[in-house]
């Protein structure tokens, strides 16, 4: 088996919906730390406060559009390197979004 | 090779096993919901919590050895496959476990006399909640995404992986993120019981 026989699509298809889990947990945590109502809004379970919603969000959202781009790439030639490139940047970006200092420069 | 992989899925199986047999002494979560008997099953929780992040280093380490040893040999494909289905098994039990202890820390139990968040924002070192604690919670969560993409590069490349210079690139970037998020997550979780105990 061969790199260029290797179908990608699937695998693009993960990258960027694994970064979008990423990223949308990261922007729900700065979104619920500058606004006091999204962050009540995100409040889905008591004993948890807000985490719970940023949590459960941020994987439905890039379930959705992983679920999405599986259907669409998974046929298609793809290079699953520029995906890989977005998740990183996404990996990189979250954490630094949950970074309680960096959020303190928003504020 | 086959022996160490036999020893390695048992070895995780009875972990896991005993860790999910304990959390039967787990009752409720959050303030006011757990029983009095329950602040020392908690505790065992969490060192139980902690003994599975230790795993998931030293799986992530096999996995790291498979890899080593597919490009001496090219024998090691059936270690990181199975490793990389354990890996992502064993990182959302614990992410689960520690969401679990989360709302604990949060809302303290009965046996507690006050919550673990409480006590470490009113002492000199509010920092270990603020900085912390705060990065714990959600990067914990991001090891089992970066461990299934790890397992969807092996899927996706099947027994193709090992001739593959791309797929093997980009699964080393993937282990290589797994690995120092998790160090992280686990330091922070060590530094933070160190610091108050559930």
């Amino acid at each position: 088996m061969t790199e260029d026989i290797i179908n990608e699509g699937k695998l693009l298809a993960a990258y960027i919906g694994g970064g979008v889990m990423l990223l949308a947990i990261g922007i729900l945590n700065v979104a619920s730390e500058l606004s006091e109502s999204t962050g009540k809004a995100l409040e889905l379970y008591k004993p948890l406060g807000a985490y719970s919603g940023k949590i459960t969000f941020g994987l439905i959202c890039g379930a959705i559009v992983w679920g999405i781009l599986h259907f669409v790439l998974k046929d298609k030639k793809a290079d699953a390197k520029l995906g890989l490139y977005f998740f990183i940047a996404a990996l990189l970006l979250a954490t630094l979004f949950v970074f309680t200092p960096f959020i303190g420069l928003l504020e | 090779m086959n022996k160490i992989i036999k020893k390695a899925v048992l070895s995780a199986i009875a972990s896991s096993g005993l860790f999910i047999g304990m959390t039967a002494l787990v009752h409720g979560a959050g303030a006011g919901t757990a029983a009095p008997s329950s602040f020392y099953s908690h505790e065992i929780f969490a060192v139980l919590h902690g003994f599975l992040g230790l795993l998931l280093i030293m799986g992530l380490m096999l996995v790291l050895g498979g890899l080593i040893q597919m490009k001496v040999n090219g024998n090691g494909f059936q270690m990181i496959k199975v490793g990389t289905a354990m890996l992502l098994v064993s990182s959302v039990i614990l992410a689960l476990s520690g969401i679990y202890l989360y709302s604990l820390y949060r809302g303290g139990s009965i046996g507690a006399p006050e919550s673990a968040r409480k006590i470490i924002k009113a002492s000199t070192r509010p920092w270990v909640h603020g900085i912390m604690m705060e990065m714990k919670e959600f990067i914990g969560v991001y090891v089992p995404v970066i461990i299934a993409m790890m397992y969807v590069v092996v899927k996706t490349y099947g027994a193709g992986f090992v001739e593959n210079k791309k797929a093997r690139m980009m699964f080393t970037v993937l282990l290589t993120l797994a690995v120092v998020w998790t160090v992280v997550t686990f330091g922070f979780g060590a530094f933070i019981t160190k610091t108050v105990p559930l």
